[in-house]
């Protein structure tokens, strides 16, 4: 397994926001987290990926078989995790290169990356300062495709992003995830989304409804979909599992 | 179009009192005055004062300081003195740490701690100054280089 959540119950600011959770994502898969605005999808993700102030009170977080539960988030890196942030920091006089130049890819296929995601004229200049909606997603998934990681966590990687980008999007998804390679695959990810679109990109194994905190409910994530988009979260959380 | 560039590093011991006052005294004059701080220990004054003396003249302010330390201090003291109808005049002053989510951010993508401060610190420090030569930009850059040193 490459990802083994066990009964994860997690506080922001004294509140509880996960209430013990518990998901299982093996090597290859794509998973989609669904779920209304403040259900605790994006303290998943974070929680996952080790930020502070999410405080992890019961339960652990088993990536390739070690407890990564209390590790600090560059080890969690370097272990093989990547995450696209939904609103990232700028950061003064930091270039969107200096943050690709961390992970000592070829000069060739970052151009390349950065030419299928349009953003070649980005690279020089401050990072997410002054980047539309859709050039902050770019530039994240340009990240992660330099970085590589065999996790790919995904928050909302489609919102605020015009039609026409959100094709160029979800091709970069696509390679990120290795959906080329059937029998050897090994990238998975993990992806919230609202709006569904991605998934007439990128095709997922699994989906999961979150709401309040708990795992209501899993299953095909396009008939999820259809469901949640019909009859509303409520319906589909009571779906026999 | 005026330019003051300072970038100030003050390490314990050291005090620095230091800025620029720019008079946009004709039609039309624009000026810029930018700062960067940074105390580990010591103590910054950085000043600026813009006036505007002309209708249609522009200009903005940009003090922008980090403490490092406990002890020392940043003063930021950003003056706009506008004296006819018309003018436009602008600041703004920040004096902080390093965000913790710049930090995160950068630890996400596998740096350690001491690390993304490293890289946040540096880039901090570099500011673009147009217009110069060649020759003075390499001094400056490696004189901003010397002086991350004793930072970190």
């Amino acid at each position: 397994m490459l990802l083994d959540i066990r009964a994860l119950t997690v506080e922001v600011e004294g509140k509880e926001v996960l209430k013990g959770v518990n998901l299982q994502i093996d090597q290859g898969e794509t998973h989609v987290l669904f779920g209304k605005n403040g259900s605790g999808k994006t303290s998943l993700l974070m929680t996952i990926m080790g930020f502070s102030g999410y405080k992890v009170k019961e339960g652990s977080i088993f990536f390739k078989g070690e407890d990564i539960t209390n590790f600090p988030i560059n080890e969690r890196a370097k272990r093989g995790m990547g995450m696209s942030f939904q609103r990232p920091p700028t950061i003064k006089g930091v270039k969107t290169m200096d943050l690709i130049a961390i992970f000592n890819s070829d000069e060739k296929s970052v151009a390349e990356a950065a030419e299928s995601l349009e953003l070649t004229a980005f690279l020089d200049r401050e990072i997410n300062r002054g980047f539309s909606g859709g050039e902050i997603k770019k530039s994240e998934l340009l990240q992660l495709m330099t970085q590589n990681p065999d996790l790919i966590l995904l928050d909302e990687p489609e919102s605020g992003v015009d039609l026409e980008n959100i094709a160029v999007i979800g091709r970069a998804i696509k390679k990120l995830l290795q959906k080329n390679l059937r029998r050897l695959r090994v990238n998975a990810g993990l992806v919230i989304t609202h709006t569904g679109l991605i998934l007439n990109y990128v095709e997922a194994d699994r989906g999961h409804l979150l709401l309040d905190g708990r795992m209501r409910c899993e299953g095909n994530p396009r008939e999820m979909f259809a469901t949640i988009q019909k009859s509303g979260y409520e319906v589909c959380a009571r779906c026999q599992k | 179009m005026t330019r003051l560039n300072s970038i100030l590093v003050a390490t314990k011991g050291s005090e620095l009192d230091i800025g620029g006052r720019v008079v946009l005294e004709a039609r039309g004059a624009k000026a810029e005055i930018l700062s960067r701080t940074i105390s580990k220990g010591g103590s910054i004054i950085a000043r600026g004062i813009l006036i505007g003396e002309k209708p249609g003249v522009k200009a903005h302010l940009e003090c922008s300081g980090l403490m490092l330390s406990d002890e020392g201090s940043i003063r930021a003291i950003p003056e706009l003195d506008g004296r006819v109808a018309g003018v436009e005049l602008s600041h703004e002053a920040a004096v902080g740490k390093i965000s913790q989510e710049e930090i995160e951010y950068l630890m996400a993508r596998g740096l350690s701690e001491r690390e993304a401060t490293a890289l946040i610190v540096r880039g901090f420090l570099r500011v673009e100054m147009v217009g110069l030569p060649e020759s003075l930009k390499r001094e400056i850059d490696r004189l901003v280089e010397e002086s991350e040193k004793s930072l970190l």
